[in-house]
C-alpha cells in the first residue's frame, strides 16, 4: 500500500509531497536521486525500484517526475494509473501543463486535489468533473467570494450519483463538437525498403463545448478496424458490443474519447524507404544513401516529411548531396536532418553523403538508424471514416466536425 | 532598510502567520490557512501552528474548514490530546445536510490516528452505513480499514459493516466495501458467497479502481470455489507445460504433431468437464473490461483469466496484454513483465506475435531486457531464423549491458534450436574480440556452454578457442576457456598440454578463478597425460602453495594429497571418478523465480517477495457446494429470465382462462392438488427481487382451491407482508400473496374468504421461491392458485387433497411465529368467483385499498391523486394513492400506481426514464399496455422524512413525462404492528416540555369519537391502540424512527414526539381535519 507522494523537479528537489499514513523522510528521495543521476542511465533506471526496504513507483511527464512510495505489496499499474489521472486533474484545474511553476502556483489547490483523490491508500474520486464540485470555486478568492463562500458545498445529490465525468448545467455558446482522428504509423523497414512489421495506433480526441446532457451516438464506415480498442469509460460498452456504435454522453472539454490499434492497413505504407549505410574502416567515415519516394497509391500530399539520422559522437564535417529538401547537421547532438518541404510525386527524392569519424576510437560496429517522419491530412491509413454523428437533447444548432491526420509514429529505416 | 525587516526571518513569518490565523477577518484567517497547506505540501514543518489551527474547526466558513480539515488530516497523531478537542466538531459536522460534509468528516476524523478515537470512527461508520448518500456510504468503507488499523479489537464489528455495506447495490460502494474486505478480513469469502453475481452483474458500472479491487477479490474467491478448468484441457500443452523444462517448451509446435492420438486417448478417459455457470459469469461479466482505458483494469482482467480461465480462451487476454505494451515505458513494463510469466507458462500464446516483442532501439534498458527474454521464450521451428537475424543485430549495440542480455539469448536459443547453432557459434565467436572484455567474456560463456551440449561437432570451435587464450583477458572467459580444454583435453591431445605451458608462465599475474582453473586444467591432465605434464604440474602447485589467496592454496593442497602424494591410497580409476566424471549438462538461468510470484503485484515484478503480499489460494480439488451463491438471485440474466418468464406467465393465464374460469372442472381438479396444510422451510433469501424473511401465518387454509403442483412463486412483483391483516366477511382477498400481474397464479386464482394473514418479512421477487412459508392456520375459499413454473427451495410443501368447501383447520405448528390467532374466526368459502379479466386482477392486487382495517374495522379509502393529466394523444392516464401496506424497502413508501392506457395504440415499454433517482426504486417495465387495459404496480420513494415532492420521469417508447409526488404528513409515519397502552403512557410521560404539544379543539363535540377515529386514521398512518380510558390513542413512526403518540381527550389534543417538526405538521392536519 503506498504511504507518501513525491513530486520532484529536474533538479530532483521536491516541489510537493503529501503522506497518507504517517510521513516518509525525505532522505529516500536524495538516495531514489542518486540512483537516478548515477551512470548515465537517467533513462534505463526501472519506474519501478526498491530502495530501503521501500517500493518506488515513478512516472514523468511535463518535466516533473511524480513519485509514490509503498511499504508493502500491491498492484502497481493502478498507481502508475493513479499519477496519470493526478496530472490528468491537474493540468485540467492549473488550465495550462502542470509545470514546476504552475505546481508551485497552485500548491493548496493541488494539495487538497490529492486529498480528494485518495482516501487511505485507495484512489477514490479521479475525476476532473466531480472534483471540481468537491473543491468549489478556485482557491484563490478575493475577500468578496470569501464572505459568500459559506454556500460552496453545493455538490448536488444528482452529481455523485449521477454521471461522474459530466456536470450538469453546463451551458456554452455557440455549442460545438470537434473530434480529431489521429493516426500515428509505426513501422521497421530494412534497408532494401521491405516492411518488417507495421502497425496503427489510434486515437481520437475530443473537444466538446455543448449544453446540458447531450447523448451522442457516432457510426463508423466499418467498425472491425476498432476490434483492438480502449474506451473512454463514458462509452456505453452495451451498445458497442451489440450494435457496434458509439453512444456516450460526453465529459466537457478536451478528453481522449478512445484508443486502438491495428495491423491492417488500408493501403501500403504512404512512403517507400530505402537505404544503405557503410562505415569504411580505411577512410574513417561513413558512407550512406537514403531514398524516398511517395506511394503512387497515395491520394492525399504528404507534408512535414524528415529524415534523422543519429551519428556516433564526434562525427564531423559531412559532405551530402541532395535531390530535393535542405539537410542540417548539428555538431552538438551529431544528429543529421533532412528535411522535404514537398514531396515530388511520381519521382523519387534521395540523399547521398558521407561523414568524417573522430580520428580516434574504434569504428562503431552499430550502423544507425533513419528516424523519419511526415504526416498526411484528411486521411486515416487504417481506412476509417466517421459515417454518422448524432446529437440528441439538445435543440440549438451545433457546429460538429471531424478531422483525420495520419502520421508517423516510430517509423524507423535500419540500415 | 530599516532594521524591522532586517528581522523578519523565519520566525517573524510565523508570528505573523499565527496572527492572521487568529485574526478574526475571514478573509485573513483563509489567507493565513492557504500559506499554511501551502507550508504543508512543501514539506515545512508546521507542527506549531497546530493550537491556533484547531481552535479553527468549528468554522463556520466552509472553505476555511477544508483547509483546517487538510491540516489535522496530517497532523492529528502529533498531537493527539489537542486533535480530540475537534473531535465533536466532526461529529456535529457528519450530521450535516450536504452529504460532501458528511463524507468529508468522516474522512478526515477516521485519518487522524489516534487510537483513543476509534470508538468514535466505529460509531460514526456504523450511521454512515446508513446514509442515504453512496459517497457517504463509500466514505465509510474506507474508514472500514483505518479503524482496524488502529484498533483491531473492532474487527467483530467492522466485519458485521463490511457485510452490511456488500449487501449496497450501489456500484459505487461496492468498490469501497471490497477495499475494506480484503484489508480487514481477506479470507472470510463466505461473505462474497450471496453477492458474487451482484458483483459481476455491476462490474461494468463500478468505477476503474472499484473495478480493480472487485476483480482481485472476485479472483482469489473463485480459486476457492471452483475447480480447475485446465486440468480437463483436452490439449496436450498443458501437460507439457506442467512437466516443465525448456525442451518442450522449445519444442511445443512440433510436439502437437506427434501426440494427436494420445490427447484422445486422454480425452476419452477424462470426465466430461462443465464449468459451473458462476464461473462462466465471471469469465464473461469481466471481458468488456478489456476495452477500459485504464491499463490497471485491463491487466487485472488479464490476470483473472490467467488464473481461471481455460486456455482455449486465453488468446482474448494476449491480445490485450500487447496492446499495453504499445503505452508509455511504465505501463508497457509492468505490462510485459506480466507477458514474461504468462509466456514461461504458455509460449504459444504469443508466439504468433514475437515480432512484437523486437526491441527498438530508442527504448530504455529495462525494456529491452524484458523484450529479449520474452522473444528467448518465444522461439519455435516458425521464428528461430527471424529471432536469430534480430539478436545478430542486438549485439552490434553500443549498451554494453543490452549486448550482454542479447548474448546470453543467443545462447539459449542456439542451445535449444540445433538449426541455427553453428550460427549462433559464429556470432558469438566474432564477438570475443569484442573491445568491452564484458562482452567477450560473456560470448565465451556462452560458447561453452553451447560445446558442451556435443562437443564433437564443434572440434574447430574448440581449437579455436584455445587460440584465444592468448588474446582475452576478462578471467571469467579465460576460466571458461581453461575450463573447456580441461574437460576436453582427451580429445586436443596435443594442444592441452602446451596450454597449460603457457598458463604456467603467466600463472603468477592470473586472478584467482583463472589460478584455480589452471589447478582443475593441471589435474585432469595429469592424470590423462602424466607423461607429458608431471613437471609442469609440479611446478604450478608450488607457485599455488605460497598464493596469497587461500583458496588458491587451499586447492593445491588438496590436490596435492590427493594426486602426488604417495601415501595417496586412491587408486586411479577412483581419481579419475573424482576428477574426470561425466558432467551434465548445462542450465542457462531461466529465472525460474518469476512465475511463482502472482501476477500484478509488486513482487512478481521486483521478484522478491515483499511484506502484504498475498498467495493465490490454489484450486480445490472438488468445488465446494455452495447453495448460497446458486440461490443468490441477481444479475442482468435474471432479469431476462423474469422477462421471458412473465411472458410465459401471461400466455398462461389466457390458456388457463379458456380451460376453465371456474375450476370446477373435475378433469382440471385432478391434475392440480390442492393444498392445505403448511409451508415450511428454513433459510431465506435476500437480495433483490426475492423472498425475505419469513412468512408465517396461522389460520386453517381450507378450501377447495387447488394449488397445481407445478406452481411457482415467480413473478416480479412484490408482496410484503409484516403487518397484520384481519377481515371478516368475504371481501375478496385474492390479493393475498399477489405479487403483480405477472404472478403466475391464473387471474382467477382467488382466495376469498374471512382469513387472516401475519407475517413479517417480504416476499417479493422474480425468480424462485425459496424461503420459509410456515402457516398454521386455515384458509377457505373455492379458488384454485395455479400457475406455471417451477418451486425450487429447501421448503416442503405438503399438501392433501381436499374436496371443495371442506374446511380444514391444520395444527398450528408455529405458533411461535403466530402473530394473530384466528383460529376463532368463521372461515367459509365463498364460492364467488371473478371474471378472469383485467380488471379482477387489478383488484385484487391491492388488498390495502379494498379491505378493511384491523382491530377498529374503520374502513379508510384513501384519496386517490392524479399523477399524469388529462390523456393526450398517446399519453397514459396515471393516478396514485400512498400505499399504507408495509414497505419491502426499509425508508421508502409504497406507492400504488394505476395506469390506464386511454389511447388508441398500445402502449410499449413503460417505465421510469432512466437514470432512476436514488430515492426512488422503480418497478418492473410494462412491456405492453394495451388499449383501454389498466394496469396497477407498486412504486417506492424515499421520502427521507420532507414533505418535499418527489419528481421523476415516466417514459414509453413514445412520449416521456415528468411527474410529481407529494407526500402529506401523515403518510411520512408508518404505523407500528401493535403497541401495548402501558408503553404508549409510559413513553408519553417521558415526552415533555418542547417535545409536546397541546392544543384546545373546537367543534369537536359535533364529532362521534369513531368519526375522530376515522379522520385521524384517514390523514395519517397511525395505529390506534385500545385503551380502557375514555381516551382516543394513536401512535405512529416517522422514517427516523421517532415515535409520535397523539392523544385526543375530549377536547383536548396532545401530540408527543422527539420530532418537533413533525409535531407541528401533524397537529396542523389533525386540526384542519377535525374542523370540517
Amino acid at each position: 500500500m503506498i504511504k507518501s507522494l513525491f513530486i520532484l523537479n529536474t533538479g530532483g528537489d521536491i516541489v510537493l509531497e503529501k503522506h497518507w499514513q504517517g510521513r516518509t523522510g525525505r532522505n529516500i528521495i536524495s538516495q531514489f536521486w542518486n540512483e537516478l543521476t548515477k551512470g548515465n542511465r537517467t533513462k534505463d533506471l526501472p519506474p519501478i525500484i526498491r530502495i530501503r526496504r521501500q517500493t518506488l513507483i515513478y512516472i514523468r511527464k511535463y518535466n516533473l517526475l511524480y513519485l509514490v512510495v509503498a511499504d508493502q505489496d500491491t498492484s502497481p499499474l493502478m498507481f502508475i494509473e493513479f499519477l496519470n489521472r493526478v496530472i490528468e486533474v491537474f493540468s485540467n484545474f492549473f488550465s495550462t501543463e502542470p509545470t514546476e511553476t504552475s505546481v508551485k502556483e497552485n500548491l493548496p489547490k493541488a494539495f487538497e486535489l490529492l486529498g480528494e483523490m485518495m482516501d487511505n491508500v485507495f484512489p477514490v474520486t479521479t475525476e476532473s468533473s466531480m472534483l471540481r464540485d468537491m473543491i468549489g470555486a478556485t482557491m484563490k478568492s478575493t475577500p468578496n467570494t470569501i464572505e459568500n463562500s459559506k454556500k460552496f458545498a453545493t455538490l448536488s445529490s444528482d452529481q455523485v450519483g449521477g454521471l461522474p465525468w459530466r456536470r450538469k448545467n453546463i451551458k456554452h455558446s455557440p455549442n460545438e463538437i470537434f473530434f480529431d482522428v489521429i493516426e500515428s504509423i509505426n513501422a521497421t523497414i530494412e534497408r532494401s525498403g521491405k516492411c518488417l512489421n507495421s502497425e496503427i495506433i489510434s486515437k481520437i480526441n475530443c473537444e466538446c463545448k455543448l449544453s446540458g446532457m447531450p447523448t451522442l451516438t457516432m457510426v463508423f464506415n466499418n467498425s472491425s478496424i476498432l476490434e483492438d480498442v480502449s474506451f473512454h469509460q463514458c462509452i456505453n460498452l452495451d451498445t458497442w458490443e451489440r450494435r457496434k456504435i458509439l453512444d456516450f454522453i460526453p465529459p466537457d472539454g478536451q478528453f481522449e474519447l478512445l484508443t486502438y490499434r491495428s495491423n491492417r492497413m488500408q493501403t501500403q505504407i504512404p512512403l517507400y524507404t530505402s537505404g544503405r549505410f557503410n562505415w569504411s574502416k580505411k577512410k574513417r567515415r561513413g558512407k550512406f544513401e537514403v531514398i524516398l519516394q511517395l506511394r503512387n497509391s497515395l491520394v492525399k500530399s504528404i507534408e512535414n516529411v524528415s529524415v534523422l539520422i543519429p551519428l556516433a559522437q564526434g562525427c564531423s564535417s559531412p559532405s551530402i548531396k541532395t535531390t530535393n529538401g535542405a539537410v542540417f547537421f548539428n555538431d552538438q547532438t551529431f544528429e543529421l536532418k533532412w528535411e522535404i518541404k514537398k514531396m515530388p510525386k511520381n519521382k523519387e527524392v534521395s540523399m547521398k553523403g558521407s561523414i568524417k569519424l573522430p580520428s580516434k576510437g574504434s569504428i562503431p560496429r552499430e550502423k544507425p538508424v533513419a528516424i523519419i517522419t511526415f504526416s498526411i491530412e484528411g486521411l486515416c491509413m487504417s481506412g476509417l471514416k466517421v459515417t454518422n454523428l448524432n446529437i440528441s437533447k439538445l435543440k440549438k444548432k451545433i457546429f460538429k466536425g471531424v478531422k483525420f491526420i495520419s502520421k508517423s509514429g516510430n517509423f524507423t529505416l535500419k540500415f | 532598510m530599516s532594521k524591522a525587516f532586517q528581522k523578519d526571518t523565519q520566525a517573524q513569518k510565523n508570528l505573523n502567520l499565527i496572527a492572521k490565523l487568529e485574526s478574526d477577518n475571514e478573509t485573513k484567517v483563509f489567507e493565513g490557512m492557504t500559506t499554511l497547506v501551502g507550508m504543508m505540501s512543501q514539506g515545512y514543518e508546521v507542527l506549531e501552528f497546530f493550537p491556533s489551527v484547531v481552535k479553527l474547526v468549528a468554522s463556520p466558513n466552509l472553505k476555511i474548514k477544508k483547509l483546517v480539515y487538510i491540516y489535522l488530516d496530517q497532523h492529528a497523531e502529533l498531537n493527539p490530546d489537542l486533535a480530540l478537542l475537534s473531535v465533536s466538531t466532526f461529529q456535529k459536522d457528519f450530521q450535516n445536510r450536504e452529504q460532501l460534509i458528511r463524507a468529508l468528516s468522516l474522512r478526515v476524523l477516521s485519518s487522524i490516528r489516534v487510537p483513543s478515537i476509534s470508538q468514535i470512527i466505529l460509531l460514526l461508520a456504523q450511521q454512515a452505513v446508513n446514509d442515504s448518500s453512496p459517497y457517504v456510504r463509500k466514505t465509510a468503507a474506507l474508514a472500514i480499514p483505518k479503524v482496524y488499523g488502529l484498533n483491531k479489537d473492532h474487527e467483530e464489528n467492522l466485519i458485521e459493516l463490511i457485510s452490511a455495506l456488500l449487501k449496497d447495490k450501489h456500484p459505487m460502494v461496492i468498490g469501497g466495501a471490497l477495499a475494506a474486505f480484503n484489508q480487514v478480513c481477506p479470507d472470510k469469502f463466505e461473505l462474497l458467497d450471496e453477492h458474487f453475481r451482484k458483483i459481476c452483474s455491476l462490474l461494468v458500472d463500478c468505477d476503474e479502481w472499484g473495478q480493480i479491487i472487485a476483480i482481485k477479490t472476485l479472483l482469489r474467491y473463485s480459486r476457492t470455489q471452483f475447480v480447475d478448468p485446465r486440468l480437463f484441457d483436452s490439449s496436450e500443452e498443458s501437460d507439457h507445460m506442467k512437466s516443465g523444462g525448456d525442451e518442450t517448451n522449445f519444442f511445443s509446435t512440433d510436439s502437437e504433431e506427434e501426440k494427436p492420438e494420445e490427447a484422445e486417448e486422454k480425452e476419452s478417459k477424462k470426465p466430461k468437464y462443465k464449468m459451473d455457470p458462476d464461473h462462466k459469469l465471471l469469465l464473461s461479466s469481466t471481458i468488456p473490461l478489456l476495452k477500459s482505458r485504464n491499463s490497471a483494469v485491463v491487466a487485472e482482467v488479464c490476470n483473472l483469466h490467467f488464473y481461471l480461465a481455460p486456455r482455449s480462451e486465453l488468446r482474448v487476454i494476449a491480445k490485450a496484454l500487447i496492446k499495453l505494451t504499445k503505452r508509455e515505458a511504465p505501463v508497457q513494463y509492468v505490462a510485459l513483465s506480466t507477458i514474461s510469466t504468462i509466456s514461461k507458462k504458455f509460449p504459444k500464446l504469443f508466439s504468433s506475435n514475437y515480432k512484437e516483442f523486437f526491441v527498438l532501439q530508442p527504448e530504455p534498458l529495462y525494456i529491452k531486457t524484458l523484450k529479449l527474454s520474452i522473444l528467448t521464450q518465444l522461439v519455435g521451428l516458425a521464428n528461430v531464423y527471424a529471432l536469430t537475424k534480430e539478436l545478430r543485430a542486438y549485439v552490434k549495440s553500443e549498451n554494453i549491458q543490452f549486448v550482454i542480455c542479447a548474448i546470453q539469448s543467443m545462447g539459449q536459443i542456439a542451445s535449444h534450436m540445433k538449426e541455427v547453432r553453428d550460427t549462433c557459434l559464429t556470432i558469438l565467436m566474432n564477438l570475443i574480440s569484442h573491445k568491452s572484455q564484458k562482452v567477450a567474456g560473456e560470448s565465451i560463456v556462452s560458447i561453452k556452454k553451447l560445446l558442451q551440449q556435443n562437443v564433437d561437432e564443434h572440434m574447430d570451435v574448440m581449437k579455436h578457442l584455445t587460440k584465444m587464450i592468448d588474446i582475452v583477458v576478462e578471467p571469467s572467459a579465460r576460466s571458461s576457456i581453461l575450463w573447456l580444454v580441461g574437460e576436453y583435453c582427451h580429445k586436443i591431445p596435443l594442444i592441452a598440454p602446451d596450454v597449460l605451458r603457457k598458463l604456467a608462465k603467466t600463472f603468477r599475474n592470473e586472478t584467482n578463478i583463472v589460478k584455480l582453473q589452471v589447478l582443475n586444467l593441471g589435474s585432469k591432465l595429469y592424470l590423462r597425460n602424466k607423461k607429458q605434464t608431471e613437471k609442469l604440474f609440479e611446478y604450478i602447485l608450488t607457485l599455488s602453495k605460497y598464493d596469497t589467496n587461500y583458496d588458491v592454496r587451499d586447492r593445491a593442497r588438496f590436490i596435492r594429497l590427493l594426486l602426488v602424494n604417495p601415501k595417496s591410497k586412491l587408486d586411479n580409476a577412483k581419481l579419475e571418478k573424482i576428477f574426470l566424471s561425466e558432467k551434465p549438462l548445462p542450465l542457462w538461468n531461466d529465472n525460474d523465480e518469476t512465475s511463482e510470484f502472482v501476477l500484478g503485484t509488486l513482487s512478481n515484478i521486483l521478484k522478491i517477495r515483499l511484506s502484504g503480499y498475498q498467495e493465490l489460494p490454489k484450486f480445490p480439488e472438488v468445488a465446494p457446494v455452495n447453495e448460497t451463491r446458486k440461490n443468490s438471485t441477481y444479475g442482468v440474466k435474471k432479469k431476462e429470465a423474469s422477462k421471458r418468464k412473465s411472458k410465459k406467465h401471461r400466455k398462461r393465464q389466457k390458456q388457463l382462462a379458456k380451460e376453465s374460469p371456474f375450476f370446477e372442472d373435475e378433469k382440471f381438479w385432478e391434475e392440480s392438488g390442492s393444498g392445505s396444510g403448511s409451508y415450511s422451510g428454513t433459510g431465506s433469501y435476500s437480495g433483490s427481487g426475492s423472498f425475505s424473511g419469513s412468512y408465517s401465518g396461522s389460520g386453517s387454509y381450507s378450501g377447495s382451491g387447488s394449488y397445481s403442483g407445478s406452481g411457482s412463486y415467480s413473478g416480479s412483483g412484490s408482496y410484503s407482508g409484516s403487518g397484520s391483516y384481519s377481515g371478516s366477511g368475504s371481501a375478496s382477498h385474492s390479493a393475498t400473496r399477489k405479487n403483480v400481474e405477472k404472478n403466475p397464479k391464473s387471474g382467477s386464482a382467488h382466495n376469498s374468504g374471512s382469513g387472516s394473514y401475519s407475517g413479517s418479512g417480504s416476499y417479493s421477487g422474480s425468480g424462485s421461491f425459496s424461503g420459509s412459508y410456515s402457516g398454521s392456520g386455515s384458509y377457505s375459499g373455492s379458488g384454485s392458485y395455479s400457475g406455471s413454473g417451477s418451486y425450487s427451495g429447501p421448503g416442503s410443501y405438503s399438501g392433501s387433497e381436499q374436496k371443495q368447501s371442506n374446511q380444514v383447520n391444520s395444527e398450528k405448528e408455529n405458533s411461535k411465529n403466530n402473530l394473530l390467532d384466528l383460529s376463532g374466526l368463521d372461515m367459509f368459502g365463498s364460492n364467488t368467483n371473478t371474471n378472469n379479466n383485467t380488471s379482477s386482477q387489478i383488484s385484487s392486487l391491492d388488498f390495502t385499498s379494498n379491505s378493511n382495517y384491523q382491530q377498529n374495522s374503520v374502513k379508510v379509502e384513501f384519496p386517490m391523486k392524479t399523477l399524469v393529466e388529462k390523456s393526450r394523444e398517446g399519453g397514459v392516464d396515471i393516478s396514485y394513492r400512498i400505499s399504507r401496506t408495509p414497505s419491502l424497502h426499509p425508508g421508502y413508501t409504497p406507492i400504488r400506481l394505476y395506469i390506464k392506457n386511454k389511447n388508441r395504440n398500445p402502449v410499449k415499454n413503460l417505465k421510469i426514464a432512466e437514470p432512476v433517482p436514488d430515492n426512488i426504486i422503480s418497478f418492473q417495465p410494462i412491456s405492453n399496455l394495451n388499449p383501454d387495459q389498466s394496469y396497477q404496480t407498486i412504486l417506492y420513494i424515499n421520502f427521507n422524512s420532507k414533505t418535499q415532492p418527489i419528481s421523476f420521469q415516466i417514459k414509453s417508447e413514445s412520449e416521456l413525462t415528468n411527474c410529481r409526488i407529494t407526500p402529506t404528513t401523515g403518510e411520512l409515519l408508518i404505523k407500528p404492528l401493535s403497541f401495548d397502552e402501558n408503553e404508549f403512557d409510559n413513553e408519553v410521560s417521558k415526552l415533555s416540555g418542547m417535545s409536546a404539544l397541546k392544543q384546545q379543539l373546537q367543534s369537536i363535540e359535533s364529532l362521534k369519537p369513531q368519526e375522530i377515529k376515522e379522520k385521524i386514521i384517514e390523514i395519517a398512518n397511525v395505529c390506534q391502540i385500545n385503551s380502557k380510558e375514555e381516551k382516543l390513542k394513536f401512535v405512529g413512526k416517522t422514517g427516523s424512527s421517532d415515535m409520535v403518540y397523539i392523544i385526543i381527550d375530549s377536547n383536548t389534543l396532545s401530540i408527543h414526539s422527539t420530532n418537533q417538526f413533525m409535531i407541528h405538521l401533524i397537529s396542523k392536519d389533525i386540526k384542519n381535519a377535525l374542523k370540517n
